[in-house]
């Protein structure tokens, strides 16, 4: 490939072009740049991803043992939903359940519980209702099957 | 105690294990499906990579929907990528590798291995948590885990089940069951090695469009970093944006060089995204309809033959079926064998009511204008600005730059009519979403202004060359 070289033609239109695409476009590229950086949080996002990266060297144990353990992670759930899944783990033999009507009103807690506790279902045929320890006078016709701190597992007619 | 420390030793080993081959037994699965679409002359690492990554992503869920059990799929899935890999082998001893991106490139390598980590560490460093990704994508990863197959005795047809959106494409889903299937065991980190994968293609594409110009750090600035959490929470929304986006850059970059694997490439990445979510399948039909509008101006005006770009052979053919396979099998077989439904009710006669209702009520369509505006005020400002700029220096829009703007424009009309129909309480859908599904509405349009950007910095109307 022959050396090649750009020289301007030299007309005040191109000359005007020149000094646009020189000096100003360079300011233009920069501010849309940095205005981009700041309006779609991409220094957020950053800075996010750096500091995971400064506490995993920190932790580095940790993090694989999170990884490499069963059903690690579920710290995060709701105290509720972490008693039922404890209170199932302890009764193998319930493998459907159902919620009382307060804890079934709360959509959060409703769902991650049919989630986390999955295979075992919610059912509304189920004879063993999950209900709060607050609600244990309204079912007293039930047989307690097993309690923690906030939920109890009672076994209904 | 021992037994213990050693049980968890194995466990890592063999995690280590899963996490290496998931991405070498992907890649061989996707060069035998790919190979007939790459180029016939020498090997482009940086672009033939993520082609052949997606083509193994989109062959490993077409073996899971027609094989259903997780350990016969993997089973095909290993021997195929084996074929795979003695065909690579094939391709490399007699065609090589060659520029202009090899890998004396140490700059792209090491920017896509940084940003691959980062996000590796992020992903994987927090367990499940966002509400999407627990409710939807990661329960139907558990169902088919616990299962061990995408069958519908997973049960997608359970009442319980219902709030999660069974109707939704299972790619994630049934790659994040493939992963923990091996390890025989299920936690809140390890199925989300799935998002990683799911990210390694586009990367690699963004980095191919690494040069030294101000565009060029625009773009690697943008992408994949604008996503925001939205790429490590679990939802899907961030990955159907940037694969969108990807597309717009491929499509721009065959028409300003006409390589056909860049449309190859584009089309793959459009076939991709309804595996993702519902509305990958809206994104694909506009962006074929904006890659269509493109290619009838282009052919009017005598810069594209049509039959250069349609000349498929019978290899390439079943490659590409191949591809589509998975999105056909789920939407027009599985969907409604199974009888899984979708919530919006798009269709019945409750969503024509809806939006007779909203569309004559001021205050619904002043709220679902001003949300959307509101996310896309700032693409919309930088493109009107670069356009003005553009026209004022003598320049006319470019074609490549009609792809992204058109399928972003589209991409916010739909959603605005998806928000005049929903049963939901529009204030609360709103708020709740339009944030994260406005993103592929405004990755089109950074990619509008990424090419206005790349156009004006290579203009040099007044410059002409002279050999010397």
């Amino acid at each position: 490939m022959p050396d090649t070289k750009i020289v301007s033609n030299g007309s005040s239109k191109c000359i005007m072009n020149e000094i646009i695409f020189k000096y100003i476009w360079r300011l233009g590229c920069m501010a849309i740049i940095v205005l981009a950086l700041f309006y779609l949080q991409i220094m957020h996002t950053w800075s996010i991803l750096v500091k995971a990266s400064m506490a995993l060297v920190n932790n580095y144990g940790q993090f694989q043992t999170n990884l490499a353990t069963p059903g690690s992670g579920l710290d995060i759930l709701p105290s509720q939903v972490q008693e039922m899944r404890d209170i199932l783990q302890d009764n193998p033999q319930i493998v459907r359940y159902q919620l009382s009507q307060q804890l079934k009103a709360d959509e959060f807690i409703l769902q991650r519980s049919v989630e986390t506790i999955w295979p075992k279902t919610l059912d509304s045929a189920a004879k063993g209702v999950f209900i709060l320890c607050s609600e244990l006078e309204q079912y007293d016709q039930c047989v307690e099957v097993d309690r923690g701190k906030e939920i109890a597992l009672v076994e209904c007619p | 105690m021992t037994s213990v420390s050693k049980l968890t030793e194995e466990r890592r080993l063999l995690l280590l294990s899963v996490l290496s081959l998931s991405i070498i037994l992907i890649f061989g699965l996707g060069w035998l499906v790919a190979s007939p679409l790459l180029s016939n002359k020498s090997m482009i690492l940086l672009e033939d990579f993520p082609l052949a990554f997606l083509c193994g992503l989109l062959a490993n869920y077409g073996i899971i929907l027609c094989f259903q059990s997780l350990g016969r799929c993997l089973l095909i899935g290993s021997a195929l990528s084996i074929l795979g890999y003695a065909q690579f082998g094939i391709h490399v001893c007699c065609k090589g590798c060659k520029g202009p991106y090899p890998l004396s490139r140490p700059v792209i390598w090491c920017g896509i291995l940084v940003v691959l980590l980062l996000y590796a560490i992020k992903i994987l460093s927090e367990p499940l948590a966002a509400w999407d990704a627990r409710s939807i994508w990661f329960f139907h990863a558990k169902m088919i885990y616990v299962k061990g197959a995408l069958s519908q005795a997973a049960g997608w047809n359970h009442a319980a089940a219902q709030f999660s959106h069974v109707d939704y494409p299972k790619l994630l889903s049934s790659l994040a069951a493939e992963v923990s299937y091996p390890m025989r065991y299920w936690n809140e980190y390890l199925p989300k090695v799935a998002l990683l994968l799911l990210l390694i293609p586009p990367v690699f594409w963004i980095y191919s469009f690494l040069r030294y110009s101000w565009s060029s750090l625009f773009l690697l600035c943008i992408f994949p970093f604008m996503m925001g959490e939205w790429l490590w929470n679990g939802y899907m929304d961030g990955y159907l944006a940037i694969y969108l986006a990807v597309a717009m850059l491929l499509v721009g970059r065959y028409i300003t060089k006409r390589q056909p694997l860049d449309l190859i490439s584009s089309l793959g990445c459009l076939v991709f995204i309804p595996n993702l979510k519902n509305e990958g399948l809206l994104e694909m039909f506009i962006g074929a309809i904006a890659i269509t509008i493109t290619g009838i101006k282009m052919a009017k005006a005598n810069m594209l033959q049509l039959e250069q770009v349609i000349r498929l052979r019978w290899p390439q053919s079943v490659s590409l079926i191949v591809c589509i396979i998975p999105c056909l099998v789920w939407y027009l077989y599985y969907r409604i064998a199974w009888g899984l439904t979708n919530d919006l009710q798009i269709g019945t006669h409750e969503t024509f009511t809806r939006i007779l209702q909203r569309i004559t009520d001021w205050n619904s369509i002043a709220l679902i204008f001003g949300s959307i505006l509101n996310q896309l005020w700032f693409p919309i400002l930088i493109l009107s600005v670069l356009f003005i700029v553009l026209m004022t220096g003598g320049s006319r829009m470019q074609t490549e730059m009609i792809p992204p703007i058109i399928t972003g424009t589209l991409y916010a009309l739909c959603l605005f009519i998806v928000y005049l129909l929903t049963p939901n309480d529009l204030a609360w859908h709103l708020t709740n979403s339009v944030n994260r599904t406005i993103l592929s509405a405004k990755s089109c349009f950074l990619v509008g202004i990424f090419w206005m950007m790349h156009h004006l910095e290579n203009k040099a109307e007044c410059a002409t060359v002279v050999k010397t």
